[in-house]
C-alpha cells in the first residue's frame, strides 16, 4: 500500500485513474439505464435477441476476466516485497487470462457477424456492440499495458518502493473487471 | 503466503461461486429473481474494488465513491427492469 494511501489525494492508483474510473463507469451506467429503458417498453424484442447470447460463454468469460484479476492484484503485493520474479509472473498469468477473454469474445463477435447480426440488427444489438465492443477496446489497451508491466517488472525497472506505475495500471485493469461485472449480467442474465 | 494474497484467494473464490450461482439462477428463467443476480453483481463489485483495488485501505472518500456508484446501478436496476 502506498504510504499516501489514506491521504484523499492519493487513491490506489493515483487520483488521475481515478478520474478515469469515475468517468468509465458512469459512462457505462448511463448505457446500462438507457438500455434497460428501452428493454422495458420492447421486453419481448429484447428477450428474443437476447435468445442469442450465450450465458455460459459470458459466465466463462466473466471467470476468465477475474481470475486475471486476481493474478494481477497478486502482483503488486509480490512487488512490494521485492519478488520481482514472482511479480512478473503473475502478470504473465493476468496477460494470459486477458488474452483468452479477447479470444472467446472476438468468436463470439465474429459468430454474430457471421450470422449477420450487427450494429443495426435491431435496438438490443446495438447496445449489445456498443457496450461489449468499447469494453473489448478497454481490455486490448488493457493487455498492452500489462504486456509492458510484464516487461519491465522481469527487467527490475520497478521494485518494492518504486510501485505507482505498476498499482495505476492495476487499478486500469480492475476496471475492465468492473465495466464487465455491470454490464454481462444485464445483457446476458436479466 | 503474503496475508493479502491470501485474502485475495479467498476473495477470488467467493468472486467465482458467485459467478457460477449468477449463472445457474438465470438459467432458472425465473425473471423474480433478478434482484438476486443484481445483488450478487454488487457483492462482485465491492469486492473486487475493495479487495483487489485496495479501496479497504483508501480514504474514506473513496470507499463513499464506490458504494454511491454501485447504489447508482441497484437503484438504476430496480426502477428500469
Amino acid at each position: 500500500m502506498n504510504q499516501n494511501s489514506k491521504s484523499i489525494y492519493y487513491p490506489p492508483g493515483g487520483i488521475l485513474i481515478w478520474f478515469l474510473i469515475l468517468l468509465e463507469i458512469f459512462t457505462f451506467l448511463g448505457a446500462i439505464m438507457v438500455f434497460l429503458h428501452y428493454r422495458k417498453n420492447a421486453l419481448a424484442e429484447f428477450k428474443q435477441a437476447q435468445a442469442f447470447l450465450n450465458p455460459l460463454v459470458g459466465t466463462i468469460n466473466t471467470i476468465v476476466l477475474i481470475t486475471s484479476g486476481y493474478f494481477m492484484a497478486n502482483s503488486l503485493h509480490q512487488l512490494k516485497t521485492n519478488d520481482n520474479k514472482k511479480a512478473a509472473r503473475s502478470v504473465q498469468i493476468a496477460l494470459f487470462f486477458g488474452i483468452v477473454f479477447l479470444l472467446i469474445k472476438s468468436t463470439e463477435f465474429y459468430g454474430k457477424i457471421n450470422h449477420g447480426i450487427g450494429f443495426t440488427e435491431n435496438t438490443f444489438f446495438t447496445f449489445y456492440w456498443l457496450m461489449t465492443g468499447f469494453h473489448y477496446i478497454h481490455v486490448l489497451f488493457g493487455v498492452g499495458l500489462l504486456a509492458y508491466m510484464q516487461h519491465a517488472i522481469s527487467k527490475n525497472k520497478y521494485n518494492s518502493t518504486n510501485t505507482f506505475d505498476v498499482e495505476s495500471s492495476a487499478t486500469y485493469w480492475h476496471l475492465c473487471d468492473l465495466i464487465w461485472i455491470l454490464i454481462f449480467p444485464v445483457l446476458y442474465l436479466l | 503466503m503474503n496475508k493479502e494474497i491470501k485474502i485475495n484467494t479467498i476473495s477470488w473464490i467467493i468472486l467465482i461461486a458467485l459467478i457460477l450461482a449468477s449463472f445457474t439462477i438465470a438459467e432458472t428463467h425465473n425473471t423474480q429473481l433478478f434482484l438476486v443476480i443484481t445483488l450478487l453483481s454488487v457483492i462482485k463489485f465491492l469486492t473486487i474494488t475493495f479487495q483487489f483495488v485496495e479501496v479497504k485501505n483508501a480514504h474514506f472518500i473513496w470507499k463513499l465513491i464506490s458504494i454511491i456508484l454501485i447504489i447508482s446501478y441497484i437503484i438504476g436496476v430496480l426502477i428500469l427492469y
